[in-house]
């Protein structure tokens, strides 16, 4: 097994879902889309300038890169010609094909490759080492991401209300004096670092799923912000380790086998979560069917309670006509209600029962 | 045969293959033109790029179980993976709080990461299908056969005749489903049809351009339509000439040079013509508005005294504006109060005029 | 006459459509001010030029005594330009509105929550303070951005259409609550579209549409004539095609 794999997955993947919540609250999840297939434009030019694919200064153009992208789409939204998604798609693609052909024109014969860019190569990362003063050496991606990701715990925990008002409620923050201008674009240089720095690892395309899915699932979960923070973190981890034991048992690809993680959790969430998830939903709406069902049942007997046809009205075995139901659907509800102990029956009549009163009185109330 | 051996051949000389990936290119650009219109309208402008990458996984099943590279196949495989993500997405917008976007946003790279993890299941067993991925994600219309051309041509053909035929039930659908409803017809109907043909479109296009540009063919050409007129026809109309101009021009210019890629260059190209339409399209450009807000933001500060006197004959003027007016020669002093002179009340009249005329 | 929001000159324009046209107004302390027009008035945009949000063409808006904004100004939005799913609790939405007071990297102290649990209980959501926002009533959510604003400590309070789709109890205790700001010499600006209720609710008003019609105390300004005026359908178009109104 080999940690520094480990270490640089699980590093990778929290500093990525961390940043992932507030994107996700902020409605900005496909902008990411557009700074992670952008941040190639970045590295291109900066790869041109100093040629050397392990400056720093690639990490700092890509950075650049993305915060261009942001301006673009919004000056394109601002002057109102262009909705946001059509923006997006537009400044992703212009960028993105420019890079390309600088690539096969001009840097044709380097090292500089759009797969690895886009597909990454987590099994490399060690390769690449650093020696830092007292703790020795370790891989590089391991060192940036680690400061990436110290970044965006001290970030987020200093702004914290402050990014919770401007996802909430951006007037409120204009209210408050928070600028929500510069908030907004130093959210945006903290993703589009986040993006630069794991792309490297993961690869461009699959930094969007670590952003996105985890926070996604644990937004299933629960309706509080300090939960939420905590859930997706756990998500996140989850999804890493599983991803790499599988990665490592069959020596396959870790990265895609992550986010694979990431998208097999996130359905599985979907279907299974304990309040917003699909079979939840389906048990909620049958229950409430069954109740509207019994509660007209009621309504219909009490009408006729005190009718001289009550023999007619209320004889199970002729209600079916009355409701204009089929016949076997108004005997399942008979029986329902009666197993419920609401209704009772004497003579061919059926009768509403004091328990099935208290029934109607509360669920009236409560509807 | 690969294009490239054409590569020195003049425009009125050009070789039978490259003409025909050319054919093929344009019918793709007029396609995703007409659709694209349809797609920004409804705003799903960004689903071409999320059911693109949601392709991938596809790809490798279909070529998994039926060891085949035979293209049906695994083109009917990317149809059905795409098709799935796109399933996933509707159900989750449907029945949690999650946005739309994040749906689209996991789906897009979710499904990709799913595809690549396929695909390193594939190497392992050692089949050697590795060029095919970057061979995907970029596209590559200079190995196009004739008889893909040909099949692009016709299902494009058959999906533009849908279009146009039912254009006006398309528009309304689009513009007001309800409205739609109303008048007895299908709006889920033409809906699924719209979502279908988006589908085949980018299945068929990711040879040509690739996954990550085919978005580019469905938002740029009606984007730089959108710049010179508001009307839907000729959004319409305009979208697919500049898609298909884009295509053909896109296609000779990567063909006639080394090393090339197709996708990147008619990407490129769509890219110029936006900016071209952006910086001096008539009513819409960037240019005239930013011109236009500054004047009125002056003509606004420079004479709303000038209105006020024209409003109250009764109010007061600042010194500062009395000082500039009275050169102009637009107030008079008559009595302690000063007053509009007969080229004042013009003056006022012609910017009202101005105003009205263009809000 | 100290004044608590003072505008002069205001013009407000998107691109070269021109929504708010030289307005002045003033709003004295202690008032409960409608501002009433048809829609389309541009009743919203003057709000959002007050409160920062929208950059205005020409002219000046002073709050009372120039103090900081944080702390002069509190609002309550408009329903839809709010995230209802946003994972956030009652307490925690009422908590927000301390965030001006409370400043930078720093948490909420014991004063911040006895000002939240009092402004809860004032307006009786005390009970359902750990409910997420989404789950609440029209009423019960309209009762939370009150508190929020109460917590807020302002000087000017704007509220937009805030009794829109509120139940008849709410709507009571959203007007007491009015009464005992306007008691502590609060100004209170309500963006307001039932003619109906103008008088019932409001001491002064102002006739918006794109320009300001008539402004002042109820009794004054809010005659039929006024109100023709302001409501004529194409009042403003009237305007610029000079015809004096």
């Amino acid at each position: 097994m080999n940690l520094d794999i480990l270490a640089v997955a699980l590093v990778t993947a929290v500093a990525t879902s961390l940043i992932g919540v507030f994107l996700v609250l902020r409605k900005l999840s496909m902008m990411t889309d557009a700074i992670a297939h952008t941040v190639l434009l970045g590295i291109v030019l900066m790869f041109l300038w100093v040629r050397d694919l392990n400056s720093p200064w690639l990490v700092f153009g890509a950075t650049l890169s993305g915060l261009f992208t942001v301006w673009l789409i919004e000056t394109l939204r601002r002057v109102r010609f262009v909705k946001e998604d059509a923006a997006i798609g537009m400044v992703m693609t212009m960028l993105f094909s420019v890079a390309i052909l600088l690539l096969s024109t001009r840097l044709r014969r380097t090292h500089l490759h759009v797969e690895t860019v886009l597909l990454g190569q987590l099994e490399f990362v060690m390769f690449e080492r650093t020696t830092l003063p007292w703790i020795g050496s370790w891989p590089t991606s391991l060192v940036i991401l680690s400061g990436v990701l110290v970044a965006n715990v001290l970030f987020l925990g200093f702004f914290y209300k402050e990014y919770k008002v401007l996802s909430f409620d951006r007037t409120l923050a204009h209210v408050l004096g928070f600028s929500p201008w510069l908030l907004h674009y130093l959210f945006m240089t903290l993703i589009s670092l986040t993006s630069v720095a794991a792309f490297n690892a993961v690869g461009a395309i699959l930094v969007i799923a670590f952003m996105v899915g985890p926070v996604m699932s644990a937004r299933l979960l629960t309706h509080r912000l300090p939960r939420l923070v905590a859930l997706t973190l756990i998500v996140a981890v989850f999804n890493t380790l599983m991803g790499y034991l599988i990665a490592f048992r069959w020596d396959l690809n870790t990265a895609a086998s992550m986010a694979t993680m990431t998208l097999l959790s996130f359905l599985a969430i979907l279907i299974a979560a304990p309040k917003q998830g699909l079979l939840s939903r389906l048990w909620q709406h049958h229950q409430q069917t069954h109740t509207i069902h019994m509660l007209t049942l009621i309504t219909h007997l009490k009408h006729h309670e005190q009718d001289d046809n009550v023999a007619v009205e209320s004889n199970p075995n002729t209600l079916y006509e009355h409701f204009n139901w089929p016949q076997r659907k108004t005997q399942k509800l008979i029986h329902r209600s009666q197993k419920h102990g609401y209704i009772e029956q004497k003579d061919a009549i059926i009768r509403v029962s004091p328990k099935g009163w208290q029934f109607y009185a509360h669920a009236t109330r409560t509807l | 045969m690969p294009i490239k051996h054409f590569g020195v051949m003049s425009v009125f000389n050009l070789g039978f293959t490259l003409t025909v990936v050319m054919l093929g290119t344009m019918v793709l650009g007029i396609l995703g033109g007409v659709l694209g219109t349809l797609l920004v309208l409804r705003r799903q402008a960004l689903m071409g790029d999320a059911l693109s990458h949601a392709t991938l996984p596809g790809v490798m099943l279909a070529f998994m179980l039926f060891a085949t590279r035979s293209l049906e196949v695994l083109l009917i495989g990317a149809f059905l993976s795409a098709s799935v993500a796109y399933g996933l997405m509707l159900l989750i917008k449907r029945h949690t709080l999650l946005q739309w976007d994040a749906a689209m946003a996991l789906m897009l790279a979710g499904f990709f990461g799913f595809g690549q993890w396929l695909l390193s299941i594939i190497q392992r067993q050692g089949t050697a299908a590795q060029a095919g991925l970057s061979r995907f994600i970029f596209g590559q219309a200079a190995t196009m056969l004739r008889e893909d051309v040909i099949r692009l041509t016709v299902v494009s053909a058959v999906m533009l005749i849908i279009l146009i035929g039912l254009l006006k039930e398309f528009k309304t659908a689009v513009f007001d489903p309800d409205f739609f409803s109303s008048l007895g017809r299908s709006a889920p109907g033409i809906e699924w049809l719209l979502r279908g043909m988006t589908l085949v479109f980018i299945v068929l296009g990711i040879r040509l351009v690739g996954v990550v540009l085919i978005s580019a063919l469905l938002i740029a050409p009606v984007l730089t339509a959108q710049q010179w007129s508001v009307r839907f026809h000729r959004v319409l109309l305009l979208s697919a000439f500049i898609g298909g101009v884009s295509g053909l021009v896109g296609t000779y210019l990567s063909a006639t040079r080394a090393n090339v890629p197709t996708g990147p260059v008619i990407v490129f190209v769509l890219g110029l013509l936006f900016l071209i339409s952006i910086l001096v399209a008539p009513k819409e450009g960037l240019l005239r508005k930013s011109f236009e807000w500054h004047r009125l933001k002056r003509t606004l500060t420079l004479y709303a005294p000038l209105i006020h006197l024209y409003e109250q004959p009764e109010g007061t003027l600042r010194l500062e504006d009395v000082v500039r007016y009275e050169v102009q020669g637009y107030v008079l002093k008559d009595q302690d109060q000063w007053r509009l002179t007969a080229k004042g009340e013009a003056k006022v009249k012609a910017m009202k005029k101005v105003i009205l005329d263009e809000s | 006459m100290e004044y608590a929001l003072v505008i002069e000159d205001l013009s407000v324009a998107y691109h070269k459509k021109p929504v708010l046209w030289d307005i002045d107004l003033n709003v004295p302390f202690g008032t409960i001010m409608g501002i009433v027009g048809p829609n389309g008035a541009g009743k919203s945009t003057l709000m959002k030029a007050v409160l920062g949000v929208v950059k205005p063409l020409t002219g000046r808006i002073r709050l009372a005594g120039d103090t900081h904004q944080a702390h002069a100004v509190a609002y309550v939005p408009q329903k839809e330009s709010v995230d209802w799913d946003f994972p956030t609790t009652v307490y925690d939405v009422v908590m927000m509105g301390r965030y001006g007071h409370i400043g930078w990297f720093k948490r909420p102290r014991k004063s911040d929550h006895e000002k939240v649990e009092a402004a809860l209980k004032t307006l009786s959501m005390w009970s359902l303070k750990d409910t997420q926002i989404g789950a609440l009533s029209g009423g019960q959510q309209q009762r939370v951005f009150l508190a929020r604003a109460l917590v807020q400590e302002a000087d000017v309070y704007f509220l937009d259409e805030p009794f829109q789709g509120v139940d008849a109890k709410t709507e009571r205790v959203m007007v007491e609550v009015f009464k005992s700001l306007k008691a502590q010499g609060k100004t209170l600006i309500i963006v307001h579209h039932d003619l109906n209720t103008v008088r019932q609710y409001f001491d002064s008003v102002t006739l918006l549409n794109v320009r300001v019609f008539a402004s002042g105390a109820v009794e004054d300004v809010f005659t039929d004539e006024n109100i023709m005026k302001t409501y004529q359908s194409d009042a403003h178009q009237a305007f610029w095609r000079d015809e004096r109104v």
